[in-house]
């Protein structure tokens, strides 16, 4: 069986908690809870043929308070960038990030969630912005932890880049 | 448990500090030395026995930490490599902040695992705090952002049909008064004129409170020339109500008038304080602007000779929508603007009576360190 580090990065109270809480355990909480250091899930999903074990690492959100130690990247396979859709500058946030870990992994896959989709009428970040992503080769899928919408297809699709 | 005597002493010291230390073995298991701290025992009573354990297997974390710590550990780390924080759910369901750290020392391999600091906890409601307040404060942002798009969308629309009404009704004056028509239609005209400029001044108004609540200040107007600019501008309105407009100020020197603030919104007090006391400035009298410079503070007072404020409205002059008793403002809004954009200078503003008889309001800024022209 296929073991596969991958992270989920992007700035604070984006939902990258909630979206694990979501894939792994299926719950989900309104309450927001501050994440502090790292904390590892496991689940096994099926690609194809082949059966992969995610090792999902929920890396503390980065802010003006904490900046995301890139030596909890090393040795992943991939990882998610998410970002809040009622939250514009988490999509900057997103991209920094994006690039630092880039910088340390090299050219691994990576997808972008765009997270709170249940609340899309509130949202900030915009179709276009979205579409000239899309023309930069990056895939953007729409997430919501709350709901369930996306999350699997998310983790599912990166896993199915890694094998 | 009886310590070995190779390892009691140093481990027994971590123990006691919270510390559970382990000894990689050749095998890859980690066998404990010394006793186990008292959370170890709590949490994982079964990782606190000497008996060989395989740690990575146990925690997902470890088992990275140490694989990286083996490939990656290099010179350049120093002798200790520290894992980061990293939370684990305990045997009963507990989650736990732990943190690790790899040593290596006469050739052995030792492995110290420990809660992250006990201040954690305090850090983890701040740090919780600290982002509740950023999420609340983005979302008013965004609140502000949608009114202030409604504002102007209000004052745009407001505007283009009372600026249309006021020609409309002047143009009427000058027909009637060419006509020589009654007197009563006249009278109608002139009300619809001067309601409509009241309304004009009330969308002013509230354009400038938003503006003092949101703009920033760009520059070091000179005080006498915004009073001779704001005296000229209000001059016709004074002679109309027979008024005397006086600037009591000695000439500028060589360190000028220059204050903290922007010239326009330096104008916009200063206009609202005079247009107020022109207001009330009965007929002969004259309404005085008076500036003086002591040190680093530049003070300007504006008096009339009208019947001053009433003792019980004093504290409330400058508060949002205020209105004297006779409303003969507009929105209520021009003393609240002077004073947040006073304030916002770094600046006070007030009022006290005028002797023998009328108000004084004035307002103190602090003097710019260069004056404009530099």
């Amino acid at each position: 069986m296929l073991q596969k580090k991958i992270c989920l990065l992007g700035a604070s109270a984006v939902g990258k908690t909630s979206l694990i809480r979501r894939f792994v355990h299926g719950t989900f909480s309104e309450k927001y809870l501050t994440t502090i250091g790292v904390k590892i899930d496991k689940k096994t999903v099926e690609v194809g043929a082949a059966t992969v074990d995610l090792l999902v690492w929920d890396i503390y959100g980065e802010d003006r308070f904490q900046t995301v130690s890139t030596r909890y990247l090393r040795g992943a396979s991939g990882y998610l960038l998410v970002a809040d859709g009622t939250r514009r500058q988490t999509l900057d946030e997103a991209h920094a990030l994006h690039e630092r870990a880039q910088d340390a992994l090299g050219p691994v896959p990576y997808l972008l969630l765009l997270n709170k989709a249940d609340l899309e009428q509130a949202w900030t970040i915009t179709e276009d912005q979205v579409a000239t992503l899309g023309e930069q080769g990056w895939t953007v899928l729409r997430t919501s932890a709350k709901t369930g919408t996306g999350v699997d297809d998310a983790f599912t699709t990166l896993a199915a880049r890694l094998v | 448990m009886s310590p070995t005597p190779r390892d009691s002493l140093p481990a027994s010291l971590f123990s006691m500090l919270g510390v559970v230390t382990y000894e990689r073995q050749g095998d890859g298991q980690y066998v404990m030395l010394g006793q186990p701290p008292d959370w170890l025992t709590a949490h994982w009573p079964t990782l606190a026995t000497r008996q060989p354990v395989d740690l990575p297997a146990r925690f997902l974390f470890l088992a990275h930490f140490l694989e990286e710590d083996a490939a990656f550990s290099d010179p350049e780390d120093g002798p200790i490599h520290a894992s980061g924080p990293w939370n684990e759910t305990s045997m009963e369901g507990q989650e736990l902040l732990l943190e690790a750290f790899t040593l290596r020392l006469q050739g052995r391999e030792l492995l110290l695992i420990k809660p992250a600091r006990i201040d954690q906890d305090r850090f983890r409601r701040v740090l919780q705090q600290s982002r509740e307040l950023s999420l609340e404060h983005y979302a008013l942002q965004q609140s502000i952002d949608q009114r202030e798009v409604l504002l102007h969308c209000l004052i745009h629309d407001l505007s283009t049909p009372l600026a249309g009404a006021r020609s409309s009704f002047s143009l009427l004056r000058e027909d009637h008064a060419e006509a020589d028509m009654e007197s009563d239609v006249t009278e109608m005209i002139d009300l619809g004129l001067r309601q409509v400029e009241k309304a004009q001044r009330m969308l002013q108004e509230l354009l400038d409170a938003y503006m003092a609540a949101t703009q920033a200040t760009t520059g070091a107007p000179d005080l006498y020339d915004a009073a001779t600019e704001t005296l000229a501008l209000l001059r016709p309105t004074a002679r109309e109500r027979g008024v005397r407009l006086d600037l009591d100020a000695a000439p500028p020197d060589a360190s000028g008038w220059g204050v903290a603030g922007d010239r326009r919104r330096l104008e916009r007090v200063l206009f609202n304080l005079v247009d107020n006391a022109l207001r009330y400035a009965p007929v002969g009298s004259t309404v005085t602007v008076r500036l003086e410079r002591d040190g680093d503070t530049v003070t300007c007072q504006v008096r009339d000779a009208g019947p001053g404020v009433p003792p019980a409205q004093v504290p409330h002059l400058f508060r949002k929508f205020r209105q004297g008793d006779d409303a003969v403002g507009a929105a209520g809004l021009g003393l609240y603007f002077c004073r947040i954009t006073v304030e916002g200078w770094g600046g006070s503003i007030g009022y006290r009576d005028a002797q023998p008889r009328g108000a004084c309001f004035w307002f103190e800024l602090p003097a710019a360190v260069h004056d404009v022209a530099s």
